[in-house]
């Protein structure tokens, strides 16, 4: 697979900004973790970003959102060098389309059925996934406006609020901040009145998948005569402008996600039982897994405690997400925290296992590499520093500011 | 060394009788069994007592493993030397291979792995082999008119085991159990590499298969039973490999001729059947003249490299396989075979190698040579004899 060439030229200040002309620049601003980190980048290498909103961003047409768009366009005078939103809006590229102005749309989410929308051709589109499967899939099918890039990390803000916390604030030896998806988000559960059948080939397809890490074979075994089934339980409509077919949305807005809730219990259960281990997710299931569970800790201002403060933080990747690290994993690692995480293909691309992070292949190895990594602090504190200094030198959000300034020669 | 060999009527058991002989033992052959199927277990004993009453002999050996040879030869105090060429075999589940008497040498890294805690200064591995003479001499003989006959374009020799699948007494099905195992077997058959199927039944699951699935394999006396094993490698291992079997063979068929030579029902599939295919004298013709020969491994050998493997490059064929564990501990994938790991994969290559003579023609050569010097029988049978007696 080709990846995106991440040679980046040197950061360093723009120290004659003001001799440069202004790029000016519209981000979506809807919820998205990483967004003030993205935009304080942005700001940073002196670009003017203007924020847009309207409440029905997720709408693919909206005669109100449209006018709001040409408004603040033709408030700027058409003078925009381009627009910028985490994950893929049809209507946002739609709209970029009308004036020809760039929109780097950066996706950090899978499943994201706005992928296959047929707005995903505009050609004003320039659209960064950061699964190499999601990419592959994509670019096979002839699409040009999508490309592979990974997340990123706001390092040296982390830093600064690692630095100023206490020191055993959120401190633990092994931690998981993320969901268990088994409180809501959980479609799965809704599939009422499936014939037994369909139910037995369900569950035998999510036994099997749970044993196989590294391919992935739920949607492919998504038949029409199950598809049906489920359809007449929890109804999907397609997008009158995706063309995303019934199997790729029962497998991944569905099934994906009882599977990683399982999956999350399971392993979880087995790390409680023999390690002490903090979770940190809304609701409290000490019934479920024995560990502590002090609930949810801010993205923004917590979390990167959290992991510089635990001696492993485990990372079990959403089964959506087929090849890509997960923001999660970028998160840990850009918060100098120690990484163990389940085998995602794209780390490779990028890191060393055993030098910068650590994987596992299955629940012993999880655990024996818990173990591991417990009572040898020297090995784990290098590997998170290693892990960190390469988030730092490659994989900021700073970093990505430039690059997509960089492919729109905007600098 | 004298050697009492038990002959059952294996298509190897030449070859390896001819293997001890180069090595320069003595061969003494029991051919009882090679005609007579429904003997008892009293007259095994009493056969092979008698042999051994009758002559002075350094070891018994067989292929596979019978449990009752394994009993006589501890009485006897005589080593009872045998080796897989199959997968399942249900009687290394028997209490005997735990005798001191005992050589069982196992061809499936599997299968060594699931009996060798049992005894394992007794158990080892051992790959099969080929016989190169053998093949060399059919091909070199054979006339023009016979190489033409058997020159195809892509072609199987080998059973769809349609026929002789036990999965299709699975006729009275529960809903439920009957969409668990549909989807669990779809699954596996996405899947090269790593068989599942018995981490993921469960006792109950067994349980409830056994209550509707007529004639259940019972476990004799003296054995480990294990019905989770029985369930997955006897049932739905079959049905798997028949399953992939008729549908890669039809899929390539729709895009290339496919020549199948074999004695199964290819009723409604995209392929030539040639019918059954003579082992000594037509079979190294075709994996030699062939331009592309498929092995499709049968599901119960999890990790092995099936003796298909050993004779198609022994006949200096050209060959792609399914991905099986061992073959690259063992040989090239690349050079001197080209491995596939799903129907996409296979069709690719089928596509791309018919394509492309030359490649083709490297490889069967690199495979040939790998083959003849490293894994003829000859090697083997030293290999196997050093371990047996170190």
């Amino acid at each position: 697979m080709q990846c995106s060439n991440h040679k980046t030229p040197e950061l360093s200040a723009h120290k004659d900004q003001q001799t440069m002309k202004e790029i000016k620049i519209i981000y979506l601003d809807s919820p998205a973790f990483g967004k003030e980190d993205m935009v304080d980048a942005f700001k940073e290498l002196g670009v003017n970003c203007i924020p847009f909103f309207h409440e029905n961003y997720n709408e693919r047409r909206d005669e109100d959102y449209e006018a709001k768009f040409d408004k603040l366009v033709e408030k700027e005078n058409g003078q925009i060098d381009m627009v910028f939103s985490f994950n893929f809006y049809p209507i946002l590229s739609n709209c970029c389309q009308k004036y020809e102005i760039p929109y780097v749309a950066y996706v950090y989410d899978s499943p994201l059925v706005s992928l296959f929308s047929y707005t995903i051709l505009n050609s004003c589109n320039h659209v960064y996934l950061f699964d190499s499967a999601i990419y592959e899939q994509l670019s096979t099918a002839g699409i040009k406006t999508v490309h592979y890039l990974p997340l990123a990390g706001a390092c040296e803000r982390w830093k600064k609020l690692i630095n100023n916390a206490p020191s055993n604030q959120f401190a633990s030896d092994v931690s998981f901040v993320g969901s268990i998806y088994n409180e809501d988000h959980n479609f799965f559960d809704r599939l009422e009145n499936l014939p037994e059948r369909t139910k037995g080939y369900l569950d035998a397809i999510m036994d099997a998948q749970l044993k196989v890490i590294g391919s992935s074979f739920i949607e492919e075994l998504l038949t029409d005569e199950i598809i049906k089934d489920m359809h007449a339980s929890v109804p999907y409509e397609p997008n009158a402008d995706g063309v995303e077919s019934l199997a790729y949305v029962y497998a991944n807005y569905f099934i994906a996600r009882k599977l990683t809730s399982r999956e999350r219990l399971d392993l979880l259960s087995a790390v409680g039982d023999n390690f002490p281990l903090t979770v940190f997710t809304r609701a409290d299931q000490s019934n479920l897994i024995k560990a502590r569970f002090p609930g949810t800790v801010d993205y923004y201002s917590q979390m990167p405690i959290v992991f510089a403060h635990s001696k492993i933080n485990l990372n079990i990747t959403l089964r959506s997400i087929t090849k890509g690290i997960p923001l999660r994993g970028m998160d840990i690692m850009g918060a100098g925290g120690f990484l163990l995480t389940n085998y995602q293909n794209d780390f490779n691309y990028h890191f060393v296992a055993g030098e910068d992070y650590e994987f596992y292949t299955s629940k012993e190895e999880m655990l024996e590499k818990i173990e591991y990594y417990l009572s040898h602090d020297k090995e784990r504190t290098e590997i998170a520093a290693n892990g960190l200094q390469k988030m730092q030198a490659q994989h900021t959000y700073l970093h990505r500011a430039q690059y997509f300034l960089n492919e729109l020669g905007l600098l | 060394m004298n050697i009492l060999f038990w002959r059952y009527g294996s298509i190897c058991e030449p070859d390896i009788i001819d293997g001890f002989t180069r090595l320069g033992h003595t061969v003494t052959e029991v051919k009882y069994e090679i005609t007579d199927k429904a003997m008892t277990g009293e007259q095994y004993v009493k056969l092979l007592s008698d042999a051994l009453f009758n002559g002075s002999y350094s070891f018994v050996f067989s292929i596979n493993y019978y449990p009752v040879f394994s009993e006589v030869c501890t009485i006897f105090k005589i080593p009872y030397l045998c080796w897989t060429v199959d997968s399942p075999v249900m009687q290394l589940h028997s209490t005997c291979v735990e005798s001191p008497y005992n050589r069982i040498f196992l061809f499936d890294s599997k299968q060594y792995k699931e009996i060798a805690h049992r005894n394992p200064e007794c158990i080892f591995h051992l790959p099969l082999a080929t016989n190169i003479e053998r093949w060399s001499n059919v091909i070199e003989n054979a006339s023009p008119k016979d190489h033409a006959k058997f020159a195809k374009e892509v072609a199987f020799v080998g059973s769809l085991y349609s026929e002789k699948n036990p999965y299709n007494r699975f006729d009275h099905k529960p809903d439920y159990l009957d969409g668990y195992l549909e989807g669990l077997i779809e699954a596996q058959l996405k899947v090269y590499g790593y068989n599942f199927l018995e981490e993921v039944l469960t006792d109950e699951m067994v349980n409830e298969f056994k209550k509707v699935f007529p004639g259940f394999y019972t476990f004799p006396e003296k054995t480990y039973p294990n019905d989770i094993y029985a369930m997955a490698q006897l049932y739905l291992g079959s049905e798997i490999t028949v399953r992939e079997r008729i549908r890669l063979l039809d899929a390539i068929g729709k895009r290339h001729q496919v020549d199948l030579f074999t004695f199964s029902d290819t009723t409604g599939m995209s392929v030539n059947n040639c019918g059954g295919a003579q082992t000594l004298t037509e079979m190294p013709l075709i994996f030699h003249d062939s331009k592309i020969n498929l092995n499709m491994t049968a599901k119960g050998i999890q990790e092995g490299i099936p003796l298909r493997v050993f004779d198609v490059l022994g006949c200096g064929g050209f060959l792609i396989s399914n991905y099986q564990n061992e073959i690259p501990w063992f040989l090239n994938p690349d050079e001197d075979i080209v491995l596939y790991e799903s129907m996409e994969d296979l069709l690719a290559k089928v596509d791309y190698y018919m394509e492309h003579p030359a490649m083709r023609k490297e490889i069967a050569a690199n495979g040939f040579e790998h083959v003849k010097n490293e894994h003829t029988y000859e090697i083997r049978l030293q290999q196997m004899l050093n371990m047996a007696f170190s």
